[in-house]
């Protein structure tokens, strides 16, 4: 039986911020619940037992995956392509409030 | 005026007293000591032809804004980054350059954060296993321990203008080496030293422009101040200071100045900031944790953000990127033997030429110029002309005598002229000499009430009457019998 997990409002708040969200007082509120029990949820592997089991951070076995030095334009952007997502763009430039 | 000392500590010699002027009124009265702690950070775009994780061109200099990307390097979903081999194998160059151990294993990391010029909401960089660890320069003696040389992607470049920030990612993605240092520096010399060797090292490697005007070598000193209570031994302090910084425990606090592009800015943010920590240490408080921006104009720093908490970044393996692993055939093939580099070369010259140290130094901080003075070297191998013809090529080449548009065979024949004993039409002397006498009468008066001095003018310009065809030695000796009578 996995242990409950309990998140603070402190932890939200954090949490929210590292991925800057904004939350409502009843966003918190709701984070704190289900944000906890899919953390519960996952616990639930700590039943197995890994302790023979490598850490390993891939799981294709691949490794020494390199490209050889050498620019190529085959899939470069044009200017409109690059910034047609965008939200506000000025002059070819992405745009953004005024940060510093 | 209250005058503060900090000590400068050199670990193989002398003590430099460094004095700081504060107002009175910041006044406490004990005397206390404090000594600045400086570690550096030096980031180095790399001149590869193309980016870090995707086949863009990593030379996105003065290109129309947003016309160098691709799914990679715009932070796409799906794209899928895979690194480029000689970023890599030039970051260990570096390592190597830089005594560090190179890593077998290695891998990149994610470090998380946002900020508009990221466009994936976080950065590939290296954290738990970077690329080169454990490395030192030495200057003068002092040894400045390297900490580790990783590799990442460089962010795109913002600029601010009226209410907007507007990004271009023509340079996102670009190969950008961080180089990290022990914080080994109290004082701002020696930072800038170190900061010039690294340079001219890096460029010897031949693997960065290192233009600091084009923002590819980017400098951030980390700065506090320890102050070391009057109640210790001083000369046990001595001792744990020995390049040994770490034994003491670090300031509750350090301060980062970012991006800055100029040694010379280096050293006035360090020395702005040691007297600003000073002033507020001295008021008995702890100066906050922040980041701060040089300001050109009055060579001050203004806070850019408080750290009000430690970053949180989230590191963790890029699941995008398998695993790096390198033999020790790999290693030995990819940066087995680096060029020579500019402390070797320079005491090569020394050792072989006969050089001045300080000559030695100069012509050695550009590779070219050191090519050049060897290549001018061999050609007069045998040559015995001119007497000590290398110092004589060197102050030739560092004063600029003769230009080194010159091929270096042009060079060599120029210098030799210059240096060749000349031989010298005793007649023509003596009459010139004579001339010169009688022209430069002042001088002379000068001369006989004992500024001796003067013979060297005389000198030039017995020269010139004989447009450069004598020996000035012979022309000295000749005036200094004339003036005696």
């Amino acid at each position: 039986m996995a242990k409950r997990i309990t998140l603070t409002r402190d932890e939200i708040i954090h949490l929210a911020k590292l991925a800057d969200l904004n939350l409502t007082e009843e966003e918190i509120k709701k984070y704190q619940q289900e944000l906890s029990q899919t953390l519960d949820y996952i616990a639930n592997l700590d039943e197995l037992d890994t302790s023979a089991v490598e850490p390993t951070s891939q799981t294709t076995n691949d490794k020494d995956v390199f490209f050889q030095d050498g620019a190529k334009n085959d899939r470069l952007f044009s200017q409109e392509k690059a910034t047609a997502n965008a939200k506000n763009k000025k002059n070819n430039y992405f745009a953004v409030n005024r940060i510093l | 005026m209250k005058i503060i000392k900090t000590i400068s500590r050199h670990p193989h010699g002398s003590e430099d007293l460094v004095s700081f002027q504060i107002p009175a009124s910041a006044g406490t009265t004990n005397f206390m000591k404090y000594i600045p702690v400086i570690g550096l950070e030096i980031h180095v775009e790399l001149k590869t032809a193309s980016k870090m994780f995707c086949q863009c061109s990593a030379d996105y200099f003065a290109k129309p804004p947003n016309s160098n990307t691709c799914p990679v390097c715009l932070g796409m979903p799906g794209a899928l980054p895979v690194p480029n081999e000689t970023a890599v194998n030039w970051t260990m160059k570096i390592g190597k350059a830089l005594n560090c151990q190179l890593a077998s294993l290695s891998k990149f990391d994610r470090k998380h954060y946002f900020y508009p010029d990221l466009p994936k909401g976080y950065q590939i960089s290296q954290y738990v296993e970077p690329i080169a660890v454990n490395g030192y320069l030495k200057l003068k003696g002092k040894k400045f321990r390297v900490q580790r040389v990783h590799l990442e992607e460089d962010t795109g470049k913002l600029i601010h203008s009226g209410k907007d920030t507007l990004v271009d990612f023509n340079r996102s993605g670009v190969p950008l080496v961080e180089i990290v240092t022990e914080p080994d520096f109290d004082n701002s010399n020696d930072v800038k030293e170190f900061l010039q060797e690294l340079h001219t090292i890096i460029k010897y490697l031949d693997v960065s422009d290192a233009d600091m005007e084009k923002g590819s070598m980017r400098l951030e000193p980390n700065i506090s101040v320890r102050v070391c209570h009057p109640g210790l031994d001083p000369g046990s302090q001595k001792d744990s200071l020995v390049h040994e910084n770490d034994k003491l425990p670090l300031p509750p606090y350090k301060v980062e100045v970012k991006n800055i592009n100029s040694f010379n800015f280096v050293k006035k943010a360090i020395d702005y900031e040691v007297k600003r920590h000073l002033e507020i240490l001295e008021k008995g408080e702890t100066p906050i944790q922040e980041t701060r921006g040089f300001v050109e104009a009055d060579s001050s720093t203004k806070s850019q953000r408080s750290k009000e908490e430690t970053h949180d970044y989230r590191y963790f393996p890029d699941p995008d990127i398998p695993p790096l692993s390198f033999s020790a055939d790999y290693l030995s093939a990819t940066v087995g033997s680096l060029p020579e580099l500019p402390a070797a070369k320079t005491n090569r010259f020394i050792k072989k030429f006969g050089l001045k140290e300080a000559d030695a130094f100069l012509l050695t901080r550009d590779k070219e110029v050191a090519g050049y003075f060897e290549k001018c070297l061999t050609l007069v191998k045998g040559s015995r002309i001119v007497e000590d013809l290398p110092q004589k090529l060197a102050n030739a080449i560092l004063n600029k005598r003769v230009t080194l548009n010159l091929g270096p065979d042009k060079f060599v024949q120029s210098v030799v002229e210059l240096y060749k004993p000349k031989a010298t039409d005793m007649e023509k002397l003596d009459a010139a000499v004579k001339s010169v006498l009688a022209k430069n009468q002042s001088a002379v008066e000068e001369y006989k009430k004992g500024k001796e001095r003067v013979i060297m003018f005389l000198v030039g310009q017995v020269m010139r009457e004989m447009k450069g065809q004598a020996d000035p030695l012979k022309v000295k000796k000749e005036l200094a019998g004339k003036l005696k009578r």
